[in-house]
């Protein structure tokens, strides 16, 4: 018996899921990658011609293969080496060790991405449900990490404008701050708009890695639906990355980010960001039913006549970041120890509030990060024990002005507010401004008895202060007296990984959510006397879960992943805010139980790599917190029962090493649970996905050279803002459905050193909402210009 | 999605239209109108909410119509694949032939609806206000809507002045607004006394002949919504049209008058005497530490601009009595109150009569010549605190109550599961009630009878 070849993969696939349990005679065997001066090779991609099946060496370049009886081509890979090919019988060489030695070469960088298993590849195959997205091509186009986020299946993200505008991101159904973010397994909760997702160019970050309802301890938070986790280049490698772009509606965007690692071990890592936009696109609906911006007379009265476009004109965003550290790397006290410090600030104009009706012209708002860090790791017990210890002291700043008592249409036009307390977005003025002080703590330990066993820990302490105040106001200000939150998450995982010849990965993890919460506030009936009450509450939860995964045939693997989780509510949604906002301390922390299933099938050869997804979700939640209000007062309170189901799959088929299409769709039903009644909860999507077509061309024009074109496309069906019930179908408010285009072309030269991107999105022109009444920008160009400078000395 | 421009044109059809037959049937005016050109429209709060862009959830509300006062006595009301859908908690209002709804949001439009020519429902208009959240409504008669747009806190903490209020006068029968006035009403601001400084909170309107008769609250100028000085009757008597202070008068055998949130804090008899009534509980808003008289109606007799000294009602103390939680005027000088059951509610702490279930409201009817009440029979204890003014025909009032037990978590749907939402029919003359239709919702938070003029 042989395993398939490329070409008769259904019928064998059926005939092999009939008898896979007679194909196991197996054999396991060892090699190593090495360059001509006999230095090990690592990150060698091997690939098993007959099967598909890739590995990549470690950093002694070796690498192990299990394969049954016969024989077998081996194609030997890395960058800039020629490629190798060599012929083995597992039952001859399971015995010894095979060395394959590379020659060097000139060959480019992208020929061999497709062949082995990436990073990405590996994390995928873990038994989490996990979305991993290798970030290569998308570093010399003009986009940032959330663009790159929107592709992932279960994924929707709802901006609120342009370039740095508030986004509402979604996974499988959870939204806001029941996902949660990470940069290199740290917590980003709390650092404020300025360090958000969408203020990172694609081309800072190496990796995207989206774990789906089902967290790893490594990720240390109260997470209740699910994680992301960035991860930026973490190879010991010189390089310098410069870019520039610029594009419609005076978008300019540039970042310096670089790694320097001198023969001694010292290092230093810079990483930096400047973005700039107008975002003045135009704008054709701002109210319900009416085509155009409607016309008021200056009572107010709606007229029949309507200016058919505006530009929107306070809708500017300015964001920078520069990341400095330094430290030592590969020395006995330490693999790895550096001290950094970050510095970044936004200042964001206004243009309106939940809908687009009513426009802002003077709202402001700003904030401003500044954040020490330590990071230490080490490796002890011959490489078994793996220690690392993370801690980082910040401080946020946020202000929002809002003292204009003008009141502004969307031609710009003012008038001055006849009730001039009030602001433009609130009942009142505002100048209010808040810190924060988060300091974080992290230190993970992970003992691997071989390389099949392994059992993580991991402490995260998160603590945040927050305290408040406002010029403009003439009462009682929200966290006049500090609010702090003491989060302390442990979690412990035991993992099994690659046992039975690879095809089982398993965790069994348990964490304990520990901490409290105080706030002090002024009771007091009249502002003149005060009364100052401070509470505290002290929580436990404690959460756990599984994860599985087995691969039935070499390419197929089969997932299921569990876990019981929480969000502990933070200080504001506990407390108050000592206004009108009530505290509430009987706020019982948002608890799920999430499950997934999903299958993995992967058709690999050398013309042809095709991937299936699929996975089913499952997600029962309690407790979630809204504000809820009695007469003029409001409080957080727990609301009823959630059930998510959905499915969600995805196809990428790639030829030739060249060209490839793909695409993923999600379909969820998401409905709250109130006595025996479902209702299916509304302005929220529920079936969307995006689609991608593209070629990769080595060698055009010139030697050394890559041409790159990608056709994408995001899809978000028409949902209804209210109720999929109530009303007449054909009145009832929808956020229509949207297809935007867009099309990115790239040229490389010399391997990659300078690149050029153009970028065209929403080609057609479309009218894209993503919330209700806000229109999204229409065609827009860009330009990017990239220099890369890798592995200088 | 409907489109406006469509609607303007039907509009303007039907403004012309409408001049040409009633220009045409002067002669048969007695006539009553066609049924096809009457509806009954209910303003409809659902029970399932929306969360909206900000995290904010509230329930939907909706307009629904009916053909025939049958419907609202007997069968179901529901919104499900029926009615016009509306954004966030509204404001309704009915003046002449045009319901009025505003939400309660900073987008501050204010849609106006009439019966179209074929017997539908029409958006005849809409018009922004002064970017502001608070609003209270008056019909003057039946041409003319008045609302005023208030404040809740200063300008800033040096302001040296309070805003204005905002009044807007509306053309009732074309849904426009056309003349907006500033006056200040009543306030008074000390910078070195914040405590005793107050701006007026309005909880009522009424116009007798050429003048405008507003019960207001004194609130705290510091956004806390605490009630200063809360021991006095207030009114403010304002020169119609050009919303001048006359003169301001007070009476300290009473609390301040009218229920925040509510449009029908002062109330006008057939006879123009003019009736107002004060609460006496935190429980509804009325939160200064200094409330210490009874919950009672005062009277301002036809011809003056005085509080009458010789008459007071003290509901609290009266037979099948207790504290008014809102007046309704049924005419001949009879008043549907209803009264809070304090026992029924968890606490007296501040706004606790402000969940949308529970039972702790009873209707009674009021006698104000005679000061009797007489509890309505078959009108169960309640929730249900918002309503825009009575709905009455043919000596029948119609009023949508929630029962159930009492909703303590603040607008959790999940606490609503257990309770039912009828209308009750109410009898005047005989004080009995009957349960009329099922209400698939929470409430209806008016119901309104216009007509195409047909």
């Amino acid at each position: 018996m042989t395993f398939r070849g490329p070409t008769k993969s259904y019928l064998w696939l059926i005939f092999t899921l009939l008898n896979f349990h007679l194909v196991f005679s197996q054999f396991e065997i060892k090699g190593i990658v090495v360059d001509k001066k006999a230095s090990p090779l690592e990150s060698s991609n091997i690939q098993v011609l007959e099967t598909g099946q890739a590995t990549v060496t470690d950093k002694n370049g070796a690498f192990s293969l299990v394969l049954p009886k016969g024989n077998f081509n081996l194609l030997v890979t890395n960058i800039g080496y020629k490629s190798a090919k060599r012929v083995i019988n597992p039952l001859k060489h399971s015995k010894s060790i095979i060395k394959i030695t590379l020659e060097e070469t000139n060959e480019t960088l992208n020929s061999i991405t497709i062949e082995a298993k990436t990073k990405s590849e590996k994390i995928k195959e873990q038994a989490f449900e996990v979305e991993a997205i290798e970030i290569k091509e998308q570093k010399n186009a003009s986009v940032d990490v959330n663009e790159v986020l929107a592709g992932v299946s279960g994924v929707n993200i709802r901006q609120s404008g342009g370039l740095g505008s508030s986004f509402n991101f979604s996974l499988n159904g959870f939204t806001n701050n029941q996902v949660r973010f990470f940069i290199n397994g740290i917590p980003q909760d709390n650092l404020g708009s300025s360090l958000t997702l969408n203020n990172f160019p694609a081309t800072l970050v190496e990796r995207v890695e989206v774990y789906k309802g089902v967290v790893p301890v490594f990720l240390g938070t109260d997470a209740l639906g699910g994680a992301i986790n960035i991860v930026t280049n973490q190879e010991y490698k010189n390089f310098l990355d410069v870019s520039y772009d610029i594009g419609s509606f005076n978008t300019h965007r540039a970042t310096l980010n670089g790694h320097y690692y001198t023969a001694k071990g010292f290092a230093f890592q810079l990483s930096s960001f400047y973005n700039y936009s107008d975002n003045d696109y135009d704008i054709n609906v701002v109210q319900e039913g009416i085509e155009g911006i409607p016309v008021r007379d200056n009572l107010g009265n709606i007229s029949s006549d309507a200016i058919p476009s505006v530009n929107r004109f306070h809708s500017a965003y300015e964001s920078q970041m520069i990341q400095a550290k330094a430290g030592v790397i590969d020395k006995w006290i330490a693999d790895k120890l550096l001290v950094g410090i970050t510095a970044s600030a936004n200042d964001q104009e206004i243009q309106h509030g939940i809908e687009s009706a009513n426009p802002f012209g003077e709202v402001t708002q700003k904030e401003q990060v500044v954040l020490g860090s330590l990071e230490y790791k080490k490796k002890l017990i011959q490489n078994k024990l793996h220690l690392k210890l993370y801690t980082e002291i910040a401080q946020r700043k946020s202000k929002l002005t809002d003292t204009s008592s003008n009141i502004y249409d969307w031609l710009g036009n003012t008038n001055l507010n006849k009730q001039p307390s009030q602001g433009e977005l609130g009942i009142e003025k505002l100048l209010f401004e808040f810190t924060d002080k988060r300091n974080i703590l992290n230190a993970s330990a992970s003992y691997h008895f071989n390389k099949t066993h392994s059992f993580d820990f991991n402490y995260t302490k998160n603590y945040l202060k927050r305290q408040g105040k406002d010029d403009a106001k003439s009462r009682a200000i929200p966290f006049e007296f500090p609010n702090n939150l003491d989060k302390n998450t442990l979690g412990f995982s035991y993992n099994i990984k690659d046992a039975f010849n690879k095809r089982f990965n398993a965790n069994l993890f348990g964490k304990l959510f520990l901490g409290n919460v105080t706030t002090t506030t002024d009771e007091a009936i009249n502002d003149t006397s005060s009364d100052l009450v401070t509470r505290t509450l002290n929580y436990d939860y404690s959460g756990y879960g599984a994860a599985i995964s087995y691969k039935i045939l070499y390419d197929l693997q089969v997932k299921a992943s569990y876990e019981n989780t929480y969000r502990i509510p933070d200080a504001n949604e506990f407390f108050g805010n000592g206004l009108l906002i009530e505290s509430n301390p009987n706020l019982l922390p948002e608890s799920s139980q999430n499950i997934n299933l999903g299958t993995r099938y992967t058709l690999k050869n050398k013309d042809l790599k095709l991937t299936l997804d699929a996975n089913y979700f499952f997600r029962n939640s309690e407790n979630y917190i809204r504000l809820g209000s009695l007469g003029v007062l409001a409080r957080y309170v727990n609301i009823s029962k959630t059930q998510n189901r959905g499915l969600e799959s995805e196809v990428q088929l790639n030829l030739f090493n060249k060209f490839y299409i793909g695409g993923n769709v999600t379909y969820q039903n998401l409905e709250r649970i109130e006595g025996g009644n479902r209702f299916r909860i509304s302005n929220e999507p529920y079936l969307y996905g995006n689609f991608n077509l593209g070629a990769n061309l080595e060698n055009v024009f010139k030697t050394k050279t890559n041409l790159a074109i990608k056709w994408y496309a995001f899809y978000v069906n028409e949902f209804p803002l209210l109720s999929f019930e109530e009303g007449n179908p054909e009145d009832r408010q929808k956020i229509p459905t949207q297809i935007s285009h867009n099309l990115q072309l790239d040229y490389s030269i010399s391997n990659g050193k300078y690149n050029i991107s153009f970028l065209t999105r929403n080609i057609t022109d479309e009218r894209v909402f993503d919330n209700f009444l806000v229109q999204q920008p229409g065609r827009s160009f860009s330009i990017k210009f990239r220099y890369l400078l890798k592995n200088f000395n | 999605m409907k489109t406006i421009n469509y609607w303007f044109k039907r509009a303007l059809c039907l403004t012309i239209l409408a001049s040409v037959i009633s220009s045409c049937s002067d002669d048969d005016s007695s006539e009553s109108a066609d049924p096809a050109d009457v509806k009954y429209v209910l303003a409809f709060q659902s029970s399932e909410t929306t969360t909206d862009d900000a995290g904010n959830s509230s329930f939907n509300e909706l307009l629904l119509d009916v053909n025939t006062i049958e419907e609202l006595e007997s069968g179901e009301i529901s919104a499900i694949d029926n009615g016009l859908p509306l954004r966030e908690w509204r404001f309704w209002h009915q003046t002449g032939n045009t319901v009025f709804s505003t939400a309660y949001t900073n987008v501050d439009e204010t849609l106006a609806f009439q019966v179209g020519e074929e017997g539908e429902i029409e958006e005849v208009n809409d018009f922004t206000s002064n970017n502001s959240l608070f609003k209270n409504y008056a019909s003057l008669d039946s041409n003319t809507m008045l609302y005023v747009d208030l404040i809740s806190s200063l300008s800033s903490a040096t302001a040296t002045s309070i805003d204005d209020l905002v009044f807007s006068v509306v053309d009732a029968n074309t849904g426009l607004k056309t003349a907006t006035f500033s006056s200040p009403i009543d306030n008074h601001l000390d910078p070195t006394n914040i405590p005793e400084s107050y701006l007026p909170w309005v909880t009522g309107m009424v116009l007798r002949g050429d003048k405008l008769f507003v019960s207001y609250h004194k609130l705290a100028v510091d956004g806390t919504f605490n009630t200063i000085d809360g021991s006095k009757a207030n009114i403010a008597v304002l020169n119609y049209a050009d919303f001048s202070v006359e003169k301001l008068i007070e009476d300290s055998r009473s609390n301040a008058v009218g229920t925040n949130g509510t449009t029908t804090g002062i109330i006008k008899t057939e006879n123009d005497d003019i009736y107002t009534y004060s609460s006496s509980t935190p429980a509804l808003g009325l939160t200064g530490t200094d409330i210490n008289n009874p919950s009672v109606i005062l009277r301002i007799k036809n011809g003056s601009t005085d509080f009458d000294s010789d008459y007071i009602f003290d509901v609290e103390n009266a037979a099948n009595g207790g504290k008014v939680y809102s007046m309704d005027y049924l005419g001949n000088n009879k008043a549907l109150l209803k009264i809070v059951v304090e026992d029924n509610l968890p606490s007296s702490l501040a706004w606790e009569a402000y969940t949308e279930q529970g039972e702790f409201l009873k209707v009674v009817i009021a006698d104000l010549e005679n000061k009797t009440l007489t509890n309505v029979q078959g009108f169960p204890l309640h929730a249900n605190r918002y309503s825009a003014p009575v709905f009455v025909e043919n000596g029948k009032a119609y009023l949508s109550a929630r029962t159930g037990v009492y909703a303590t978590t603040w607008g959790n749907p999940a606490d609503f599961a257990s309770g039912e939402t009828n209308i009750y029919v109410i009898d005047i003359e005989n004080a009995t009630a009957v349960k009329g239709a099922k209400v698939n919702g929470i409430a209806i938070k008016g119901i309104f009878k216009i007509d195409n003029g047909n």
